[in-house]
């Protein structure tokens, strides 16, 4: 498999007719340490090193390699060696060791024609305006290795794909996107001797064993077939409406989240639950846009409407303990910068099932605000960064906090601090044992 | 004695006087508007070197690439670059004008998000990459189509630099200027021979003169009549001592621009 594709690549490079008028590269180093201070350990102490290639030919094409390592010392966010089983052959992690994992994050090929872009393989595609919750920034799976905390650059799994980008005039392009690549989000795994740090637990995504079970048997993780007739289709219409940016968007994908379904079978005479997860279609139509209120106040919106996402239920005796409905997320955020060097920012996240079920894992309606500051001082060589989360259903939060540093020109320090509060069955609430402090420092070269 | 010596000596100092008369007839928003026909070109590209200095004299470096799109002065198009340092490689700035009377559109793109966002045209007084520009000093604010915002007074005329130069006050006059804008008045000097701006002293809304740029390096615009480029800018901020100075190389007016150049789509790609 890895054969087949680096031999797509190196065809890419022979057929690209000019030759390399520019080369660059970038080097980044960090070095990040976090401590677990609500229950008193060292959570992660991780070196990584990020190199990036870029050759630039004559015929307004680009080559660019971007790779991944790192070694974490404490070996708590994925104990032992990841699984990966959510994640395509062609673009899992090499591993060494317990603390350790390379991988080729991206790798592709890049033209400009007069009016469209062509991108070919390994890539990022990013839609949608919210800031810290995801509508439409979903055709790219995510690693939850640490839940949220991740940058979303880092936390974003890039994906074999090819982007086709057409202008049909100044303003509006259409964006055409082909993925064969079967990779999913990525959930943590443990050891079997340690759980990770930020292992799921909340009942929205964990379905809990009804009594009087005699056994259970885990079929595990069925994965779609590689035809590519299960590739991902996507389409988005960007466009500037007078002093509105608009968009359109289509994807037709794979959900990146498994679903778990639940029946009891007793043919051999006693009950015995099988537990199995699947990954299921469904098609999301969305819109973003943003734009200037005032001269100050900035709107934007991502919107999603969901058809046949798959939502648990308490209980197992329909339909598998899965509820089939259509979903609208969307994230209204209104940001402001009435201060100088500032910017002060909220948003709503709702999702709105259509139909309801008296014993959803979830309620109908889910709300969550946020709200952030960020601020910059001596001449933007110190920032300072506030985030709140706050779910009004389950009142749990996530606080965030984070003081930069520029030391010199590429050099830059940061201390920051990562607390939740709430119930442990909430999406937030369930990772406040896992308050913690970090510090850390990167190099670009 | 009427003598060829004291008639030219007449009539210079009549061309001379009719001149300075005239000048000092010139009505100054006129003069404004000279300065901006002198430094127009069609489009221009340029690589600058941006210098961060603080009053110990520690420097920061950052090089941008800079394409502008002068064609309508009505809807001057403007795209910023950040090439190094690597930290904020590919960090880019679009800004679209939008005639005499709408805020100004602006995108940022962020490559740490891979995101495109739109931003406010009110945050004028937001420094631009950390430099000691703000947002508000790259408008063209007293180009023909926005100069209506200001009222300008000629305060005086006086050497400069070796350059007999008009000095013009300009006050924000329109209650959104007065609101957005966070100089409550600047003070220029601009050369009388080509009419280009070589210094601004800028007050805040106290009064207080806290900015001073400096243009110097000026050198004519290829391909253009009377139209010049100061090829090294120098912000200061009195407060603080800390300047930055902006130093272009391979500037080049009126080239062909990639398609597209002033789109967002063409705001995120690597270069």
């Amino acid at each position: 498999m890895f054969k087949t594709h680096y031999g797509l690549l190196g065809l890419m490079f022979l057929t690209s007719t000019a030759s390399a008028v520019d080369f660059e590269s970038r080097t980044r180093f960090e070095l990040e340490g976090a401590q677990n201070v609500a229950e008193g350990y060292a959570q992660k102490l991780e070196f990584q090193i990020r190199p990036e290639l870029h050759w630039f030919m004559e015929d307004n094409s680009e080559i660019t390699v971007i790779g991944r390592a790192r070694w974490d010392l404490e070996d708590r966010l994925e104990p032992g060696a990841p699984i990966q089983d959510e994640i395509s052959q062609w673009d899992r992690r090499y591993t060494m060791g317990n603390h350790g994992d390379a991988e080729l994050r991206e790798l592709y090929y890049k033209r400009r024609f007069e009016q469209s872009y062509l991108t070919i393989g390994k890539q990022q595609v990013v839609w949608g305006t919210a800031d810290g919750l995801r509508v439409l920034d979903v055709v790219n799976p995510f690693s939850f290795r640490e839940f949220l905390l991740e940058d979303f650059d880092e936390a974003r799994i890039p994906i074999w794909m090819v982007n086709y980008i057409h202008s049909i005039n100044y303003t509006t392009d259409l964006q055409f996107l082909f993925i064969p690549d079967q990779t999913f989000n990525d959930f943590p795994d443990g050891d079997g001797a340690a759980i990770p740090e930020y292992q799921i637990t909340t009942p929205r995504f964990n379905p809990a064993i009804p009594s009087g079970i005699a056994g259970v048997n885990v079929e595990g993780l069925k994965r779609p077939s590689t035809s590519l007739a299960n590739a991902d289709i996507g389409l988005r219409l960007a466009t500037r409406l007078n002093t509105v940016d608009f968009t359109l968007n289509y994807l037709y994908q794979y959900d990146d989240i498994p679903v778990s379904y639940r029946r009891i079978d007793s043919s051999s005479g006693q009950p015995i639950l099988d537990l199995w997860q699947e990954y299921e279609r469904i098609h999301i139509l969305g819109s973003t846009l943003s734009t200037d209120l005032s001269s100050t106040v900035v709107l934007r919106y991502e919107l999603g409407l969901i058809h046949d996402r798959r939502i648990l239920t308490e209980s197992i005796t329909t339909n598998d303990g899965i509820l089939t409905t259509d979903e609208l997320s969307y994230v209204l955020g209104l940001d402001w910068s009435g201060i100088s060097d500032t910017l002060l920012s909220m948003q709503l996240f709702q999702s709105v099932l259509a139909d309801d079920a008296p014993d959803l894992v979830r309620d109908k309606t889910d709300s969550t605000l946020t709200f952030a500051v960020n601020r910059r001082f001596l001449h933007d060589t110190l920032t300072v960064d506030f985030l709140v989360l706050h779910n009004l259903n389950d009142h749990d939060e996530l606080y965030q906090a984070e003081i930069q540093y520029a030391l010199y020109d590429g050099i830059n320090i940061w201390l920051g601090a990562d607390v939740f509060s709430g119930h442990k069955n909430g999406l937030l609430g369930q990772f406040n044992n896992t308050d913690r402090i970090i510090a850390g420092v990167e190099w670009y070269w | 004695m009427f003598t060829p010596k004291y008639f030219f000596t007449v009539i210079a100092l009549t061309l001379v006087s009719t001149a300075t008369w005239a000048n000092l007839n010139l009505d100054p928003r006129e003069i404004m508007i000279k300065n901006e026909d002198a430094r127009k070109s069609v489009n221009e590209s340029a690589k600058m070197k941006m210098t961060l200095i603080d009053k110990d004299n520690n420097e920061r470096h950052r090089w941008v690439d800079f394409i502008a799109d002068d064609t309508d002065p009505e809807n001057r198009k403007t795209l910023i670059r950040f090439n190094k340092p690597y930290d904020i490689k590919g960090t880019g700035f679009l800004s679209i004008e939008q005639g005499s009377e709408d805020d100004d559109l602006r995108w940022l793109y962020l490559p740490s998000l891979r995101k495109i966002r739109r931003i406010s045209a009110g945050n004028k007084t937001d420094s631009f990459m950390g430099t000691d520009w703000w947002f508000e000093d790259f408008e063209f604010v007293d180009g023909s189509a926005k100069n209506h915002n200001n009222q300008y007074r000629l305060l005086r005329e006086e050497e400069k630099n070796g350059s007999q130069c008009w000095v013009i006050e300009a006050t924000p006059s329109t209650p959104q200027e007065v609101e957005e804008s966070g100089y409550s008045k600047r003070i220029m000097w601009i050369r009388q021979d080509n009419y280009v701006l070589t210094r601004e002293e800028k007050f805040d809304k106290n009064g207080e003169l806290i900015k001073i740029q400096i243009a110097t390096e000026i050198k004519p615009i290829p391909g253009e009549e009377n139209a010049w480029r100061a090829h090294k800018l120098e912000m200061i901020s009195v407060n603080t001592g800390h300047k930055t100075v902006i130093e272009y190389s391979s500037y080049q007016a009126n080239v062909d621009l990639p398609q597209g150049a002033f789109t967002t789509r063409y705001l995120e790609q690597t270069r």
